[in-house]
């Protein structure tokens, strides 16, 4: 009887825990849902972090590699000095960032998720927002990279759009913004932007179709296509209007919502760029003094690339609420101000630009500058001299060979002429088997062997390698 | 929580229980055991079988103990006696009540195969029947060591687990790698199991949570590092899957069993051990002395004195010193000598019903940097007891309350820490003087602050700021203990359940003052980590003998886990007023609120059949359904099979030499769990940072009040199953020379499939990776392991042991991907790639021949390198090499060719001991980024050369060689060059794409412990001081090392207990200890 009993409780004890072990222990609520993280989001939600996504692309590094190559502001220390010189940041690895940042969280998959549900509940205004920040960003990728995925990107392993094409897909996506934005629904929630102003919108979508018209304006033989340039007249006619309601980065004084650029300069990488003296002097000679006194410290000295000029330079002004212009009135302006240069219409050009000076509130006019098409290099000063950080001023170096920038002499090893694109990420190149092996570098824009001016172009590079 | 106050009530109890009073007609067991040469044997147990009574013997081999009266009815039973190196022995008596005299004489055996091993989840074996490789480490060699961190203590013990610490500061993690890595995600340390209850090992880093990576910050500890090495009775080691398979898809990277000290029946006994410790640094950076501050040989500044609140020149690259300026050693002045104090007191002991262990400890590490910030302390008390209940049922309780109180010293990859800042000052700059006359803190790089740039990045923070004034604080509270309830209900059958528990909660602040390089407005950062394992393990375990030549066992048991690990971070941003460091008082809070559930549920069962006294089978099932499986594939079997030959009688008429020989072969499967959550896709708030994504500028998508989400990076998967690895295991065992000597050899392949990792989808898809099982690494390998008894006389006994392992592991399959990041280091790209180790560096190289690279349109190996042999150096027009830019090549493993150790043990005259133990680790690679940065920087000794002109490759016409490369090519071979700023800042320093240059062979031999003791035992200890004993001992760890690594040391790992190892920049160093112990034993 003993024995029976004790066989019993030892049989009663593994089946009460046996049981206990078997009700839904592995399927509680905190073990099969994460309850750290969401699992949907709303349109609202998802255009929020593409706006904030958007704003940290245009304010950091590798974009900020952009306009050290063309010594708007001057590498001097660390790894900044290397960029300067071109020893390094031109690998995959670099670009890796700004590849996903184009594609992945924050960049078109969100955007496609918000448009797919702004469509669904009707909210066309929200979808045509949608549409103008994904086209920026499409036609930046393509500006960047040259041949991308976009008719098939967002499947598993899309298939590579030749640059030419991207851009049309790019204008098709604007013109759609267009029509949406005329539409009806609330718009966004949430605009840091424009806080839902339609006719904002509208306007920052004619100068991004006057922009991307720009860049496929120049043919092989480095002439320009009138049909092209007459686009870019028509978009301009349209787009933004006003310095007040340029598209423009919106900071706060509170962390984690500071200009990163401004981050950058005070924090960790303190130090390692300065006021580059090619964009001061080119503010002086362009009678910008505003633009100069909002970026830098008196006196306005700068430094040479990959050379400190140590303590006696100027301090870069940019402060932690600073906005920096995306698509700008100045850039409408000057783009068609150049439009109307190579159309032969120098006396309207030149109006454009004088208007733009005046528009950012500086005093007196541009001088012109004399010699062989010193007015379209002057026009493309003015733009690379106001446009802070905007890559913008790259792609137009890319384009015209304007600032006829020279070389850092003397560094070991370093490139003997500026980047022609940013390779493909490294995360793409080893997943994606479609990725051109190798891309021929921004075709829309041939070297040139010459500025403008005629003189010899000094810093361009064959296009057949990055 | 209940568990825990129930656990304390259960002890109390039985220690507060007074002894039952000696009841008439008890028996008293008495007698003497001695060898048979005549020598009493110390330390025997002797035991009354099946009754759980018994003592052990004396110092003359006598032993006593009592039997109730309730117990001693003149039943037969068998009095025993056991002690390893020596056959063990029963005799029947009547137990009567009276005294039972019996003396014993025990004949000598081979000590190896009585040994017992715990073997997991409740089950023991003898080494005799073993059929799988497993490693014991006893408390003599733990303590001997006289390490603080148990995990340290185990270097150089055992074959294939290697051991590394983080560095030298107090309270550093250590990393223990058991037969090589397994997969690629995790920290991949092995599971670490205290009496039966698996407990946590993590290491935090406040740093790597939210806000960086695991190589900024500080040092952090790794959480074994709580136990009292001095509470160890032994720690085990189950390397295999074979030996680990018990424990399923938690053992895949092995299994840790720690086993602490409990109380034996007999007279109370009293030890109380007090050590004290000298540490100092091993080994430091040359640094050079001769040039200044500055760019291109100008001064400072291009020649302009720094004005206020300027940023100077972070390089020195400036002019020569004067003769007669001021130098400071920028490595040595941040160090002084550290001090350990330990001190340990334990009482245990029991009766015929009740044992109990209590020990309480304290050990106060004051670090060897210089300043108040850098200490670490750790109390412990435990207390284990037994009480014996009826004949049957034994309940244990064991509960251990630890307090560490931890303060941290910035370091590694991090612009705030001590060897960043401190390397890369010049050599002329005082850094100790680091208040200006105004009263703001200056840095090399910002000298002359004013009062209007309080809040001004420091560029570097001067080191004597940050171990001032920077607090990196720890403070812990963990409550470690178990239940176990023993009932034998049969004499066939013992039912155990352990009911154990592992809570802490870890509080942490970490604060940079204004004006600091990282985040200049000031920063603080509050974390609580909070962690709760609850475990409960029902074991049945049935034996029978079938026939004289047949016994088997049978097990079965029920495994429910639950691990709940809570961490609430709070990153505080611009401070309001400098002080005091407290989230309240900053601007902008950001929040992090994490929390991962845990549930596992097993059933295992293990069979054994003991055949003819020589054939030892063991076959086991686990089947394991945890959580973090997919819940399309939820629950999975783990089985393991192994037999051991006892060949000794089989061959014993082929040689008297042979002592025993044991033939073993094993098969087991162990897994590793996915990472919680990983099978779902979730959305989250974005954070988007300047510079590469990680540096002190974010960007977050809760902006100006409003809530912003991004998609996910990985997609989930609901199909995720465990990896996968299934282990072959064979070995020999042998003794010879009658006792002499013994040797095991162990040969094993393993096979890990359907490692898990995050296959790199094209970003352009819409996400950066997918979830899935999809990578197999083998790891191949051969240990052995032998103990050499050279002499073994009463007066001067000498023991050897050797042991050598090594491992060959390789990335087999990616499933298609080329190259996986393996770990999160940002200092250099660690890769899984097929055909090499998992983890290898990748990085680029200089353009050599026998690659087919080309250069501009030629390739090299048909136009520039005919004839010359592979890896010749390319040289273009200037007189340079060229960097590769076009191929990651991988450029070295971590992973050492071999490791091995030899320890003897010399006890001599009775009273001495002498030991010492050297740890040699061959081969294996370091990144020695520290060294590529002061290049850059111009503060490494190397620099000197500056401006002196060179030949790259072998020496020509008297124009000295460099570079090292015996054979080059290129257009350039041969000119002439300047070695100079440009050279060193550019392809010859640390900030281009040059790795190949900073990889180092990181093979070392070691001195890791030597000691030597004197044990008083003469009459006077006794009479005198009523003691039993005395213990003095000087001991030295990492006294010497020999290497080639021309970095600080080459056991550093600046992640600390990280997946993968093997980078250097600017770690913290590493220390020698010189440390002298007091015992005192009652």
């Amino acid at each position: 009887m003993k024995m029976k009993s004790r066989a019993l409780a030892l049989v009663a004890m593994i089946a009460a825990v046996t049981a206990y072990g078997c009700n839904s222990f592995l399927t509680c609520d905190k073990c099969k849902n994460n309850p750290n993280l969401p699992t949907s989001a709303t349109a609202d939600q998802l255009f929020i972090g593409a706006q904030v996504s958007l704003m940290a692309q245009w304010e950091t590094y590798p974009l900020n590699l952009l306009p050290t190559w063309v010594d708007q502001i001057a590498g001097v220390n660390r790894q900044w000095a290397n960029y300067a010189n071109y020893a390094s940041g031109t690998d995959n690895i670099t670009s890796d960032a700004t590849w996903i940042s184009m594609y992945g969280p924050g960049g078109l998959a969100d955007i496609r998720r918000a448009e797919d549900e702004a469509t669904t509940s009707g909210n066309q205004k929200l979808v045509g927002e949608l549409q103008v920040v994904e086209a920026l960003l499409m036609g930046t990728s393509a500006d960047l990279f040259g041949d991308i995925p976009y008719d098939s990107a967002l499947t598993p392993s899309p298939t590579f759009d030749a640059q030419a094409a991207v851009y049309s897909h790019v204008q098709a996506t604007l013109d759609a913004a267009l029509s949406n934005l005329a539409g009806g629904g609330a718009g966004a929630a949430v605009d840091f932007f424009f806080a839902n102003d339609g006719a904002k919108w509208t306007a920052t979508a004619h100068t991004l179709k006057a922009r991307f018209f720009m860049h496929t304006a120049e043919n092989s033989d480095l002439s320009y296509d009138n049909g092209k340039l007459n686009s870019v007249l028509t978009e301009t006619a349209q787009g933004i209007s006003d310095p007040a309601n340029d598209f423009q980065t919106q900071h706060t004084e509170n962390n984690l919502e500071q200009n990163l650029f401004y981050q950058f300069l005070i924090g960790a990488r303190k130090g390692d760029v300065e006021p580059s003296q090619l964009h001061i002097n080119l503010l002086q000679a362009l009678n910008d003094p505003v633009l100069l006194a909002s970026l830098y410290t008196s006196p306005y000295i700068g430094s040479s690339p990959a050379l400190s000029g140590g303590s006696n330079v100027s301090q870069f002004k940019v402060g932690p609420a600073t906005p920096m212009i995306i698509v700008g009135n100045y850039e409408n302006l000057l783009l068609s101000a150049e439009a109307h240069y190579r159309l032969g219409n120098t006396a309207t050009a030149a109006t454009e630009l004088q208007t733009e000076h005046s528009n950012y509130g500086e005093p007196g006019s541009v001088p012109i500058l004399g010699g062989t098409n010193g007015l379209l290099i002057t026009i493309l000063d003015e733009k690379f001299a106001r446009g802070f950080l905007n890559p913008e001023i790259y792609f137009d170096y890319l384009r015209t060979c304007v600032p006829n920038i020279q070389l850092p002499a003397g560094i070991a090893n370093a490139f003997t002429a500026v980047p022609a694109r940013f390779n493909y990420g490294f995360t793409e190149e080893t997943t994606n088997p479609n990725v051109p092996s190798d891309p021929i570098a921004n075709a829309n824009w041939p070297k040139h062997l010459t500025s403008p001016s005629g003189a010899p172009c000094f810093g361009q590079r064959n296009r057949n390698s990055p | 929580m209940r568990f825990r106050v129930l656990s304390v009530l259960a002890v109390l109890a039985l220690v507060a229980a007074p002894r039952a009073a000696r009841a008439q007609g008890e028996a008293l067991l008495t007698g003497k055991v001695t060898s048979t040469a005549g020598a009493p044997v110390e330390g025997a147990q002797v035991y009354l079988d099946k009754m759980a009574l018994g003592t052990l013997t004396k110092a003359d081999g006598s032993y006593r103990f009592t039997v109730p009266a309730a117990r001693a009815t003149g039943q037969p039973a068998l009095l025993g006696v056991r002690l390893q190196g020596f056959k063990p022995k029963t005799v029947p008596i009547t137990l009567n009540p009276g005294t039972i005299t019996t003396d014993f004489v025990l004949e000598t055996q081979a000590t190896v195969l009585q040994q017992i091993v715990i073997t997991g989840e409740g089950t023991i074996t003898t080494n005799e029947k073993l059929g799988v490789t497993v490693n014991n480490v006893g408390s003599e060699e733990i303590n001997k060591a006289n390490e603080q961190n148990l995990t340290e203590a185990l270097a150089g013990k055992a074959p294939n687990v290697a051991i590394t610490a983080e560095s030298g500061d107090p309270g550093s993690s250590v990393n223990i790698q058991i037969r090589g890595i397994k997969t690629f995600s995790g920290d991949g340390q092995p599971m670490f199991v205290v009496d039966g209850v698996p407990v946590d090992n993590q290491s935090i880093n406040v740093q790597g949570q939210f806000a960086g990576n695991a190589e900024q910050g500080t040092v952090a500890p790794n959480r074994i590092s709580d136990l009292n090495p001095n509470d160890v009775e032994s720690v085990t080691i189950l390397k295999g899957s074979a030996a680990a398979a018990i424990y399923g898809a938690r053992a895949a990277q092995g299994v840790v069993l720690i086993t602490t000290k409990s109380g034996r029946s007999g007279a109370t006994q009293y030890s109380l051990h007090s050590s004290y410790s000298f540490d100092k640094v091993t080994h430091g950076y040359p640094l050079q002395k001769t040039y200044g501050q500055g760019n291109s040989g100008f001064l400072a500044d291009n020649g302009v004195t720094p004005d206020t609140d300027a940023y100077s020149s972070s390089h020195s690259w400036g002019q020569p010193l004067a003769p007669g300026t001021k130098t400071y050693d920028h490595f040595d002045e941040m160090f002084e000598t550290g001090h350990v104090a330990d001190n340990n007191l334990s009482i245990s002991g029991g009766d015929d019903r009740r044992t109990f262990f209590l020990s309480g400890g304290i050990n106060n590490n004051s670090g060897f940097v210089v300043g108040p910030n850098d200490s670490y302390k750790r109390s412990t008390i435990r207390l284990k007891a037994s009480q014996l209940i009826g004949d049957k049922f034994k309940l244990g309780g064991n509960l251990s309350y630890i307090d560490t109180r931890g303060s941290f010293i910035q370091r590694g990859d991090n612009t705030s820490g001590i060897m960043l800042g401190g390397l890369r000052t010049p050599p002329e700059w005082n850094n100790l003087d680091f208040v200006a006359s105004n009263g703001q803190y200056k840095s090399y790089r910002f000298q002359t602050p004013s009062t209007l740039c309080a809040a001004c990045s420091r560029g570097y923070d001067n080191p004597f700021f940050i171990t001032s004034q920077a607090p990196a604080n720890e403070q812990l509270s963990r409550v470690l203990g178990n239940i176990d309830v023993n009932w034998e209900p049969f004499d066939w059958l013992k039912i155990q359940e352990t009911a154990g528990a592992d809570y802490y909660t870890d509080q942490r602040l970490e604060a940079l003052p204004l004006g600091n390089a990282t985040t200049p407005d000031g920063q603080v950062i509050r974390a609580d980590y909070n962690n709760y394992i609850l475990d409960h393990n029902l074991t049945a375990i049935a034996s029978h003998t079938f026939s004289p030549w047949f016994t088997g066992t049978f097990t079965v048991g029920q495994n429910l886990n639950s691990t709940d690990f809570h961490q609430i971070y709070d990153l505080g941003t611009t401070l309001i007023a400098p002080k005091p460091f407290v989230i309240t008082n900053t601007i902008t809070v950001d929040p992090n609120d994490n929390e991962t559930l845990v549930h596992r549920e097993s059933y295992f069962g293990q069979a054994t059949a003991d055949l003819w006294d020589q054939l030892f089978l063991t076959g086991a099932l686990r089947n394991d359904g945890f959580s973090t499986f997919g819940a399309n594939d939820r629950r999975h079997w783990f089985p393991k099979a192994s037999a051991a030959w006892n060949m000794t009688k089989a061959i014993s008429g082929l040689s008297s030499k042979i002592d025993f020989a044991k033939l073993r072969v094993a098969y087991g499967e162990t897994g590793r769990e996915p990472l919680p959550y990983s099978t779902l896709t979730s959305f989250k708030v974005g954070r988007f940072g300047e510079y590469g994504g990680d540096a002190s500028g974010i960007l977050r998508t809760i902006y100006q009040g409003q809530a912003g989400l991004i998609g996910p990076d990985s997609i989930g998967s609901d199909s995720l199953r465990p990896e996968r690895t299934r282990e072959y295991e064979g070995g020999l065992d042998f003794g010879l020379f009658k006792g002499f000597m013994d040797v095991g050899i162990s040969y094993y392949d393993s096979k890990t499939k359907d490692v898990i990792f995050e296959a790199p989808t094209p970003p352009s898809s819409g996400s950066i990776s997918i979830i899935k099982n999809a990578a197999t690494i083998t790891n191949k390998g051969w240990e052995v392991t032998s103990n050499l008894h050279p002499l073994r006389g009463e007066n001067l006994k000498w023991d050897i042991g050797l042991v050598w392992g090594r491992n060959r592991n390789l990335v087999t399959d990616l499933s298609g991907s080329s190259d996986i990041n393996v770990g999160s280091q940002a200092i250099i790209s660690t890769f899984a790639r097929v055909g090499f180790p998992t983890g290898s560096f990748a990085g680029h190289d200089f353009v050599r021949c026998g690659r087919g690279i080309t250069v501009g349109t030629d390739n090299i190996d048909d136009d520039v390198c005919q004839g010359k042999p592979a890896g010749t150096l390319y040289i273009a027009e200037n007189g340079f090499p060229v960097i590769d830019e076009d191929n990651l090549r991988i450029v070295g493993t971590a992973q050492p060719d071999w490791n091995g150790s030899v320890r003897t043990n010399v006890t001599f005259l009775k009273h001495w001991n002498a030991s010492a133990l050297v740890d040699i680790k061959h081969g294996g690679q370091m990144y020695d980024g520290t060294r590529g940065a002061l290049y850059v920087y111009g503060t490494h000794k190397d620099t000197e050369i500056r401006g002196q002109t060179f030949v790259f490759g072998p020496s020509v016409n008297g124009v000295r060689g460099f570079h090292g490369d015996a054979s080059v090519a290129g257009p350039g071979a041969g000119t002439p060059v300047i070695i100079d700023q440009n050279w060193f800042e550019g392809d010859g320093g640390a900030f281009s794409d040059n790795v190949t240059d900073f990889i180092e062979d990181a093979g070392y031999t070691k001195l890791r412990e030597v000691s030597l003791g004197y044990t008083f035992t003469q009459p006077w200890v006794s009479h005198s001081l009523g003691l039993s004993s005395i213990e003095l001992r000087v001991a030295g760890r990492n006294l010497v090392t020999w290497t080639h690594y021309a970095g600080l040391d080459p056991e550093t790992q600046l992640g600390g207990a990280t997946l993968v190892g093997g980078f250097d920049w600017f770690n913290n160093p590493q220390t020698r200890s010189f440390v002298v112990t007091v015992g005192l034993n009652r």
